[in-house]
């Protein structure tokens, strides 16, 4: 299950923006899985996890817009710190660095599902059925989501270039 | 049909799937060469795509794997001791056939004795109990070895291998009691 576990935590991570809360959950969804282990299908052990993770993540998010949040929202940056991603020279992983905290700061912007369909599709490596079949949507839906959040990333990116170009300019 | 950006934008986001992959991607590069707005797009969406893809890989931390080892080795133990769950895959087996011949042992003995109730050790056992056992033990011993779908296969495995040991479990005790002078 190593295979899986620091997966499902960078997923957790990333959608819960709360280190914490990402541990829990994580602990949660492998208990889960051992307690349900004679009845999970076998060769479909990482849909199963992700179904878990997911659903229990959303219950978490929608308690925490009733109370008040007690953890520490993380970073950025601090994700890319805590990252095994260190290989190569200090100016690839600086520039590494500023483009993963560009795009984590544009997720953060969308909604949770099409924040957790994105991940799924391209962090986790999970096809549209799968994801249709995790979050219980159809195919299409999927890709309407795929094609709505990669819009949105993408206008967030170029807002961001905008204002960082203003604030060079401004500086000059 | 003539290719246009509508069409591009189609198959940039997966609507577009019919016919040939690789057609639909010459198609794509070949509009790309023609018009400069669907070119930058493209470019855009690569980059987003690969900085997702690219997301560091977040090491889940030590202290959760402890703590995961210590609830799941207690489980583990508990499940044991109760007959739940077993990590010895031959163990599990020669459990659970000691069970089911425990259990046809258990209706014979029902049989013989006419068919109302039973008494071992001191445990009466009512009529619900032994048409319950005798249900349980029909409809597995029917299904052992069968192709049959995932829910049947849980109500099987449940009976044949946490049930019937527990039977198993439960007249062990009982002979022992016996033993010690019970």
């Amino acid at each position: 299950m190593a295979e899986f576990r620091d997966g499902i935590y960078s997923y957790l991570c990333y959608l819960l923006k709360n280190r914490e809360d990402a541990e829990d959950v994580t602990q949660e969804v492998f208990i889960r899985l051992w307690n349900h282990w004679d009845r999970v299908d076998q060769a479909r052990v990482k849909s199963w996890l992700m179904r878990v993770a997911h659903n229990r993540s959303i219950d978490l998010i929608r308690q925490k817009k009733t109370v008040v949040s007690q953890g520490r929202i993380m970073s950025p940056l601090e994700y890319v710190e805590r990252s095994m991603s260190a290989e190569g020279t200090p100016e690839t992983i600086y520039e590494n660095n500023e483009k993963h905290a560009a795009i984590l700061t544009a997720l953060k912007q969308l909604p949770e599902k099409m924040h957790s369909i994105l991940l799924m599709h391209y962090f986790q490596g999970m096809k549209y059925k799968e994801i249709g079949e995790i979050l219980n949507i159809t195919i299409s839906d999927v890709k309407v989501s795929v094609h709505r959040g990669k819009k949105l990333l993408r206008d967030s990116m170029i807002m961001q270039e905008a204002n960082c170009l203003m604030g060079a300019h401004d500086e000059v | 049909m003539k290719y246009n950006c509508e069409l591009f934008m189609r198959s940039l986001d997966g609507f577009q799937m019919s016919g040939n992959k690789n057609l639909r991607r010459l198609k794509m590069w070949r509009h790309r060469r023609k018009c400069k707005s669907c070119a930058d797009l493209w470019e855009r969406d690569r980059e987003v795509i690969n900085m997702l893809k690219q997301l560091p890989v977040l090491q889940c931390p030590d202290s959760v794997n402890e703590r995961l080892k210590d609830i799941i080795g207690e489980e583990n133990k508990t499940a044991r001791f109760y007959g739940r769950r077993t990590n010895a895959g031959a163990g599990r087996w020669i459990l659970a056939g000691a069970g089911l011949v425990l259990g046809i042992f258990f209706i014979i003995m029902v049989d013989r004795q006419g068919g109302s109730s039973i008494e071992i050790s001191s445990q009466k056992y009512t009529q619900e109990e032994i048409a319950q056992a005798r249900a349980q033990l029909k409809w597995t011993v029917g299904h052992v070895g069968k192709k049959i779908n995932k829910a049947k296969k849980n109500v099987v495995e449940d009976i044949f291998f946490q049930e019937l040991p527990r039977a198993v479990h439960r007249s062990l005790k009982q002979s022992l009691s016996m033993i010690k002078g019970g």
